[in-house]
């Protein structure tokens, strides 16, 4: 009875070894790194006359220049390149293509409200205009636009009297690189 | 009879008493020999240097870049195999898109003047847990991760990645390291 048992046991020392041989111990080690956070940017644009300013292009003739500067604040988080467009241009009447004898001045004036030394982002007839680039704004930064409508004197021409033209200014900000 | 037990006590307690000093006397030759083992255990461990991980992650635009080196050594005192893991701990899509979705992973090595890049692609379909192969007891090796926020879209106002603003992923990178037995 007793060898019995002694082999019973032994078989089953031989199997426990067998079983720890197979579980494949090894020593291990690691090193946890702190969270890693990504974040996606905001970008949010608001654009307004600075200050009491107002561009008013009503009553214009011949010789009149109208100007005001807008303040183009990027409100989000990210920094975005400004840029200008145009767009729903009309003249009435067609004929009297006002928007072609209009002169627009679109000039960057980067951080500086007063516009002391601004660049000229373009100049040309409004009904041209295709869009000009503004600079960069970066998260928070506001930037500053003056914008110009000129008649000069010498395109008088009396049908133009009681013409409209109008256009719509589009500020737009992108982040980023585009795909 | 007293006088008889009394001599056969007397007797048996000489005998007890001499018993032992004759004993004594049973000296041998003996000599003895000692062996000393000393046992230790190796290790396997990592250490990196400065922080670790720390990316240069401000908010990311469409096309932005976020960037961390690290150098990595086995300090251990046993040759092992290490993995670089990574386990996603939270991602948000507040405006309706995921960044994580969006980023892309490329985790490049820099080992004894030899360069090469462990993963190039989506963070979503690189492995969670990527093979950097043998370490030998105390080797060095660097590795530069740069997440890049991958534009999805266009820049127009139909056509562009708003609604991936303002999300957020959160990883956790993690070196792990098990003893290598070949």
């Amino acid at each position: 009875m007793s060898r019995v048992r002694l082999a019973l046991a032994g078989a089953a020392l031989v199997a426990a070894l067998a079983l720890s041989g197979l579980s494949g111990a090894a020593m291990t080690g690691g090193e946890r790194e702190a969270p890693s956070v990504f974040t996606g940017g905001t970008l949010e644009l608001s654009a307004g006359e600075a200050g009491a300013a107002r561009l008013d292009a009503a009553n214009m003739r011949p010789g009149q220049t109208r100007t005001a500067t807008f303040a183009l604040r990027n409100a989000g988080s990210v920094a975005a390149a400004l840029s200008a467009s145009a767009r729903d241009r009309a003249d009435v009447p067609a004929e009297a293509a006002l928007s072609a004898v209009l002169e627009l001045r679109l000039e960057d004036c980067g951080t500086d409200a007063t516009c002391a030394a601004p660049r000229t982002a373009y100049s040309g007839s409004l009904r041209d205009f295709a869009g000009a680039a503004l600079g960069d704004a970066a998260a928070g930064a506001t930037r500053f636009v003056r914008v110009s409508l000129v008649w000069g004197p010498t395109k008088a021409d009396p049908s133009r009297q009681g013409a409209t033209a109008s256009a719509t200014l589009v500020w737009q900000a992108v982040a980023g690189s585009a795909a | 009879m007293t006088r008889r037990l009394l001599t056969a006590l007397l007797a048996l307690a000489v005998v007890a008493v001499a018993a032992p000093r004759l004993h004594g006397t049973s000296a041998a030759f003996t000599d003895s020999h000692t062996t000393s083992i000393a046992i230790s255990t190796g290790s396997v461990a990592i250490e990196h240097d400065g922080d670790g991980l720390t990316f240069t992650s401000a908010p990311l635009a469409p096309g932005d870049k976020a960037e961390a080196t690290v150098r990595v050594t086995s300090s251990g005192s046993l040759a092992a195999r290490l993995a670089l893991t990574r386990e996603q701990l939270t991602s948000t899509a507040p405006a309706g898109c995921a960044i994580r979705d969006a980023l892309r992973l490329r985790v490049d090595e820099e080992a004894g003047g030899e360069h090469r890049t462990v993963a190039d692609g989506p963070l979503g379909e690189v492995a969670d847990a990527l093979e950097l192969g043998r370490f030998a007891s105390g080797e060095t090796r660097t590795y530069a991760l740069t997440i890049t926020f991958a534009p999805q879209h266009g820049a127009t106002a139909t056509d562009n990645d708003n609604c991936l603003q303002g999300s957020v992923d959160t990883e956790r990178f993690a070196w792990q390291a098990v003893e290598a037995r070949s």
